[in-house]
């Protein structure tokens, strides 16, 4: 066993978020400050974070756009589906197989996600419009692959210069006959982040897809995975356990999904809801028109996804179903419990830190708990303070211009297909029986006293924290990665899990153990050493002095 | 195997552009602003452009790429960037403290008709260019052109930074593409 010298690093909260903000101009500084909270009790108050607010100027944020939200995370992942890019041609390449998420494209291989698709659109086009250029777009993508379905998406400049692209998908969509149609109003500079392209993306998906498909499904334990994207094949993982415990899953969304599931998803009985922020208002929206439950689970982690079977098992209640389901951790579990073992004596006491997404920089605690490492800092990229704090907060989340400009669906029951999966009776059993429905606690409970929580860091304050705190291994994304590396640190990427992954489930897990044992166990940041740490002051001469 | 879609016979389109060998200006004119020491390019639209392009740059080079954005809000986007703008130029030299900045504009900020020369001369009359730093800026839209044009527009404002001294001293630029 390699024997790690315990770095004892100390640190005093109060001092490192004094020191993030002593850099800022004042203005800027008052903002962060909210934006940074230190875990403590406040009496009987929880503190509160200010999230989901503005990113301010020249500040180099981790953060893109509500196009990226949409297009990249949740659209990207379907795989029969053309996804065409209106805009300049920019937007559509960056966009283009930079997400790894899996997909298997199945017996009829339709499979569209690695084609980059684009109007690219010229000056003439923004002079003049680019609605005809986009319906020819949308016709010639139909000549060439007919698809069962064309989806568009606005890039800023297309907002600007109004083409109206919901009234050309339409026309096309009429057209065609075969083949649905439809846009994405998902400008850049719309909301503050990527939280509201997954909001307009789902929104279409509501109105276009969901409930297309009333042919029934087979399987007696029909649920849907929701806010799951099969990043480096997570979603296979958790479908190869469903599998096993007999659960069907009719649709992700939307890791390796296709149209056919968005549409079915209303033949499911339960929904299962992975990331909270990118997706809570669709579990919201099939249960207020279709009548399904929703439940908040989490897979990252084993003894997580242990509970999240349990939890769906119990919903459904059968004895039959639990004992299945029981059989399958049993059978599952020793493997991890044996990996688990061998990493412990390497990794526990070690130290992490992760600012991702809406939902991992949470989630991902789990995994880092069970090989007994803490997270000394986290927060998320993106999300709001539900995620934070948890969703008793809702009712008072103040709707700025940001917010306001992101469209809120009503719904309501559907005429003939509402149908309550559960009597208000069994749902009072259940929650008598200490089950929880529609909840979700945040991160805040989940973290220990005295950690540190950030919302929408920057890459000064990144390498200020590392440098204040030392943690043993640092999780951001790609363009985070090489400036934490250059510091000593190991960074791992947790939106595309670098060249690694499934981390999800139990086989998840045991990767995820040993990859983390390799990383922070490494020698090779040892030696990573700039000739400034050692003398500060450089001299050189020129070759010709 | 991997396009598995694509056709066999060769069909002339108009309107479609599938997987391109280019992309757009902006990313030339920040990989081009990258190679000046002290040097913090600054993208002038909403943040999502300025993310791709330092991931893709990331991607590419396994490097750190760091530049900063006026991260556009739909107001900017209607009233025009400039506050965003003279905010930023504030920030990046309160937090990072570059020797110069060099700015380029979006697809958005084109759109719009900001106009970042004059940007420039109201934070140089309000002082928000401290004393010997600098700021240069290209306009680099991107439905003109490609990635490679911006790398040309940008290199190009670097060279207007030059002053001539009437002098020869013997010695030459040599400006790869
Ligand atoms: S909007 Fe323009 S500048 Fe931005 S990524 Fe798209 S093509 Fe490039
Ligand atoms: S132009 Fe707009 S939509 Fe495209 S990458 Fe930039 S911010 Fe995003």
């Amino acid at each position: 066993m390699a024997t790690t010298k315990k770095k004892i690093v100390q640190w005093d909260p109060a001092h490192v978020k004094a020191d993030l903000l002593s850099k800022y101009p004042s203005k800027v500084a008052r903002k962060r400050s909210k934006q940074i909270m230190i875990n403590e009790a406040l009496g009987n108050e929880t503190p509160e974070i200010t999230a989901n607010v503005r990113t301010t100027p020249g500040i180099i944020t981790m953060r893109g756009c509500t196009y990226a939200g949409c297009k990249g995370v949740i659209m990207g992942p379907t795989r029969d589906i053309v996804n065409l890019v209106h805009g300049p041609i920019g937007c559509s390449f960056y966009a283009w197989l930079t997400r790894r998420n899996q997909t298997d494209a199945g017996e009829n291989g339709e499979n569209y996600m690695n084609y980059c698709f684009s109007t690219d659109m010229q000056d003439s086009d923004i002079i003049f419009g680019g609605e005809k250029k986009l319906a020819a777009a949308i016709q010639e993508a139909y000549d060439l692959f007919h698809p069962r379905s064309i989806a568009v998406f606005a890039t800023c400049p297309v907002g600007l210069i109004g083409d109206d692209i919901h009234t050309v998908t339409k026309r096309m969509k009429e057209k065609f006959g075969d083949c649905n149609v439809y846009a994405f109003s998902c400008e850049g500079y719309k909301g503050v982040s990527q939280s509201a392209g997954h909001h307009i993306a789902n929104n279409q998906v509501f109105r276009h897809i969901v409930g297309e498909n009333d042919a029934e499904k087979p399987g007696k334990y029909k649920i849907n995975l929701l806010g799951e994207y099969n990043i480096g094949g997570d979603g296979f993982e958790i479908d190869r356990i469903f599998k096993k415990c007999g659960i069907t899953n009719i649709s992700t969304f939307s890791g390796n999904s296709t149209y056919d599931q968005f549409a079915s998803a209303h033949k499911a009985d339960l929904n299962a809801v992975m990331c909270h922020r990118s997706i809570n208002y669709v579990a919201d929206m099939l249960e207020v028109k279709y009548g399904i439950p929703w439940i908040k689970v989490n897979f990252i982690g084993a003894d997580a996804t242990a509970k999240s079977l349990r939890k769906i098992a119990q919903y459904f209640g059968d004895q039959e179903f639990i004992d299945r389901v029981e059989a399958v951790i049993a059978e599952e579990m020793p493997k991890v419990e044996a990996a688990r073992a061998e990493v412990m004596p390497r990794t526990s006491g070690k130290t992490a830190m992760m600012f991702v997404g809406g939902s991992r920089a949470h989630h991902y605690q789990e995994l880092f708990k069970e090989m007994g490492m803490r997270t000394i800092s986290a927060g998320y990229e993106f999300a709001h303070r539900d995620d934070y704090e948890g969703r008793q907060v809702i009712p008072d989340l103040k709707v700025d211009a940001d917010s306001r400009n992101i469209e809120e669906l009503e719904v309501e029951a559907d005429a003939t297909r509402f149908n309550p999966r559960k009597s208000a009776e069994e749902i009072k059993a259940l929650e008598d029986a200490g089950y929880k429905f529609k909840h979700y606690d945040g991160l805040v409970p989940d973290m220990d006293k005295g950690t540190l929580i950030i919302d929408d860091l920057n890459q000064y304050e990144a390498e200020r924290l590392v440098e204040l705190m030392k943690p043993d291994i640092f999780c951001a994304g790609i363009k985070e990665k090489y400036s934490i590396q250059k510091l000593g640190v190991p960074m791992k990427q947790l939106h595309s899990y670098d060249s690694g992954g499934p981390y999800a489930g139990f086989e998840g897990a045991i990767n995820f153990y040993h990859e983390i044992d390799r990383l922070v166990n490494s020698k090779v940041w040892s030696y990573m050493k700039a000739p400034w740490q050692d003398n500060p002051q450089l001299s050189a001469t020129y070759g010709w002095e | 195997m991997l396009l598995r879609h694509t056709p066999k016979e060769i069909t002339e389109r108009s309107a479609l552009m599938i997987n391109p060998a280019k992309t757009c200006q902006p990313i030339g004119a920040m990989y081009a602003a990258l190679g000046i020491h002290g040097c913090l390019p600054h993208s002038h639209g909403s943040q999502g452009c300025c993310a791709y392009h330092r991931s893709a740059l990331t991607r590419h080079y396994k490097e750190p790429v760091s530049a900063a954005t006026s991260s556009f809000t739909e107001g900017s986007s209607v009233f025009g960037g400039q506050a965003n703008m003279l905010q930023a130029i504030e920030n990046i030299f309160a937090v990072y403290n570059p020797v110069i900045i060099a700015a380029h504009t979006t697809c958005l900020s084109e759109t719009i008709g900001d106009d970042l020369k004059q940007i420039r001369k109201k934070a140089l009359t309000e002082g928000k260019i401290p004393e010997g730093k600098y700021m240069i800026s290209a306009s680099t839209p991107s439905y003109v052109g490609s990635h490679v044009t911006g790398f040309s527009t940008m290199v190009k404002s670097m060279a207007g930074l030059a002053e001539t001294t009437g002098k020869k001293n013997g010695k030459v630029n040599i400006i790869p593409g």
